[in-house]
């Protein structure tokens, strides 16, 4: 009995050690794409047929440390699997690979405070830049011929001193946050798709009515994307002149759009735990069609296992054509500035890059880097995204938040969060924000 | 005692390795924070010298009133609800058969094995509003409408976290209680027994009293675990923004620091609060009593 007891309890202690490096963010989503029919087949790294004969990149000898954020499946997939096959295009590198889950944003700044930056990292904020801990690419880039790599170009964004700091597939430009809503709940309720943003109110009070939550959406999606999403809609660059320091919060056009947040928490269109929930809490929300609306960027499409949905962009109130583009300077990988081997540690990036690329191509999603590689014909709701991202008659207003100072972006944190739990008022949120130094 | 005061230099340098390692490990990582609460060190540049700035930033931070005040609130459901709780059981633990006695230590320690991640993962499953087990019991027996998404309610997010904190430490304390008890010499109880002392005079008449160094362990260990307290919250709520009422003082701390980048702030508010900890745990020993139990 002693030795059964015992027995039992050393397996709930590894049981437990084993939940405790479980990615609570990341399982389900795993789990509910195959669970369905999923509408891309899941990527898969080349075959080694179809790799030219001469892999090896180069034989050189390089130490590197490479940290990455893994806040998605395909971010893990990416870090987990593919990454660690490099040893066939660099047989004389050992790359010790840093992953996390949650919790990132944190550890990159703490290597920036201790100097102990890796050579390799997923760039988050503009902290790396501003602290000088993370290694200008424009001379590498150009050593490299890296460019001759991309379809435009448009991955390699210079931050606001100039220098392009991150290199990324590409993806980032392409990603349209968007409202992606469920046809069948729609035309039950009696929706149409909204082409105002007075129109977009009502259609949130219908479905209200019907009895089905309006909108889902991630909680730190408020504070980075919608919040500036919802001031496009009366002013098309306002957030990012407040951001250059032009306005303040407190200046109407921003302060309106604080006001259309609080108006949609007040009526109800959010969920009761839209502050606390859980990613995967706020897919099955939608994917069970308790939401009718999922409001996220084009990177979730592969996720939605709802048979009839479409997507739209949140409209403005004059029906002029505006869209976040999300494509910014602070998003990819960066090489650290004490690198001691950056010719390596670029190649390595590049090479990263790549696989990305395929593995994202796979997806049906656009990537600016060349992989060789025939894409699989995209899905039509990814045409469509594209095709708007690509029309020159929308006006592309950048993503803002990815280029606010970390207090002003921590203290917006904080008071959408304030603001979404009935705390604050409008008024006290943009007073709070201007208070911050 | 007589034979250390002789051989003074002796256990001198048998102390030293250790007091060395203390003062380079426990006590250098003080020195920083306290020199940089003087400066305004924000995201990473030191700046200049303020004097007390930060701290009298820190007496008028009402926030700050408010998350220290959560810390105090959780310290006094501990005392007066988890520590009770948890003698209870080492009593009843104590008087049960062999068989009961092991069931019991080993369910009641149970929570304390797990993780506090998975703990809390489980807790904020169970409360989930639209798939979680509190709210679907709820309604099946009738009293769906007084459901509530107590973590995402600010007023109430830390009440959750503090149940969580008391259910985790529930266990470890028994044990502690327990190991208490069984050190009390038999012959104490028994003598009671033959004067016809009942189960409740015995424990609070001899048991009690004879576990006052127990006692006195236990509450420094909760006093320093529950003001510590930060991944409870952080977990439950998701790592959600929904301001002070929902956050511990450590949170408070380590969001004004590494999210605000406001280093020097954050390092005032860190002495502060190590003062404020450091007076809570002399006035629990002054209270308790710093005699040596000393059986005859």
């Amino acid at each position: 009995m002693k030795r059964l007891l015992a027995l039992l309890l050393a397996l709930v202690m590894v049981v437990g050690l084993v939940a405790c490096g479980a990615k609570e963010e990341t399982a389900a989503p795993v789990a509910t794409e195959a669970a369905t029919e999923p509408t891309q087949p899941a990527p898969t790294q080349p075959a080694e047929e179809a790799v030219d004969e001469s892999k090896v990149i180069t034989d050189a000898k390089a130490e590197l440390r490479v940290m990455l954020s893994t806040e998605s499946p395909h971010l893990a997939t990416l870090a987990e699997e593919w990454y660690p096959k490099y040893k066939e295009y660099f047989p004389n590198f050992e790359v010790e690979f840093d992953i996390l889950s949650s919790g990132y944003g944190d550890k990159l700044k703490i290597a920036c405070a201790s100097g102990d930056m890796p050579d390799i990292f997923f760039n988050v904020g503009t902290i790396a830049f501003d602290t000088g801990t993370a290694l200008p690419l424009d001379d590498l880039i150009e050593k490299y011929n890296w460019r001759d790599n991309l379809k435009g170009g448009g991955s390699l964004m210079p931050y606001s001193d100039g220098h392009v700091y991150t290199m990324q597939d590409g993806r980032d430009s392409y990603y349209l946050p968007q409202v992606w809503y469920n046809k069948d709940i729609f035309e039950a309720a009696g929706c149409e798709v909204p082409t105002t943003y007075d129109e977009f109110v009502e259609v949130c009070k219908k479905l209200l009515d019907y009895g089905v939550l309006p909108i889902t959406t991630y909680n730190t999606h408020v504070q980075e994307c919608f919040l500036q999403m919802l001031v496009e809609t009366h002013s098309k660059d306002g957030y990012n002149r407040m951001i250059s320091g032009e306005l303040n919060w407190s200046d109407p056009e921003i302060l309106k759009g604080v006001e259309k947040l609080e108006e949609l928490v007040n009526i109800g269109a959010f969920a009761e735990d839209q502050t606390t929930i859980n990613y995967d809490a706020m897919v099955e929300l939608f994917n069970s069609g308790k939401a009718a609306m999922r409001i996220e960027p084009t990177w979730c499409f592969g996720g939605i296992t709802l048979e009839n949905f479409d997507f739209f962009v949140l409209p403005t109130e004059t029906g002029e054509k505006v869209h976040m583009a999300y494509g910014s300077a602070t998003s990819g990988n960066s090489i650290g500035i004490d690198t001691e081997c950056p010719d390596e540690a670029f190649q390595f990036l590049c090479w990263m890059n790549l696989q990305s690329a395929i593995y994202f191509e796979q997806t049906g999603t656009f990537v600016d880097v060349i992989t060789g590689y025939d894409p699989p014909e995209a899905h039509e709701l990814v045409v469509k995204s594209n095709a708007i991202v690509d029309d020159t008659s929308w006006y592309k207003d950048p993503y803002g938040a990815g280029v606010m100072p970390a207090a002003e972006y921590s203290a917006l944190g904080e008071q959408v969060g304030k603001l979404m739990t009935k705390q604050i008022t409008a008024a006290d949120f943009v007073t709070a924000m201007d208070a911050v130094e | 005692m007589p034979i250390m005061k002789k051989n003074r230099r002796t256990v001198l340098l048998f102390t030293l390795p250790c007091l060395l390692i203390f003062a380079v490990f426990g006590i250098g990582p003080l020195l920083p924070p306290i020199f940089y609460s003087f400066f305004d060190y924000k995201s990473f540049k030191l700046g200049d010298f303020t004097g007390f700035a930060n701290y009298f930033k820190v007496f008028q931070d009402k926030a700050f009133g408010v998350v220290l005040l959560n810390n105090l609130k959780l310290l006094f459901w501990q005392f007066l609800i988890g520590a009770p709780l948890s003698f209870a059981c080492a009593i009843m633990i104590t008087a049960s058969g062999p068989k009961v006695r092991r069931f019991f230590k080993t369910a009641s320690f149970l929570p304390y094995v797990l993780s506090v991640t998975v703990v809390c993962t489980a807790w904020s499953m169970m409360l989930q509003p639209q798939w979680g087990v509190v709210q679907s019991l709820m309604e099946a027996i009738g009293i769906g409408h007084l459901y509530r998404p107590w973590i995402s309610i600010p007023d109430t997010s830390f009440n959750v976290a503090i149940i969580t904190v008391i259910w985790q430490a529930i266990g470890y304390n028994m044990l502690l209680y327990y190991a208490g008890i069984k050190a009390i010499p038999d012959n104490y109880l028994e003598s009671a027994r033959i004067d016809g002392a009942s189960m409740w005079q015995q424990v609070f008449h001899i048991t009690l009293p004879l576990l006052k160094e127990t006692l006195k362990f236990v509450s420094i260990l909760m006093i320093t675990g529950t003001m510590a307290m930060i991944a409870n919250v952080k977990i439950l709520t998701n790592g959600a923004r929904i301001g002070e009422k929902a956050y511990s003082t450590v949170l408070y701390i380590y969001d004004k620091a590494f999210s605000s980048m406001d280093f020097g702030y954050g390092y005032a508010l860190t002495v502060v609060y190590a003062i404020i900890c450091f007076c809570i745990v002399l006035i629990v020993n002054k209270m308790i009593g710093k005699e040596r139990t000393e059986y005859v």
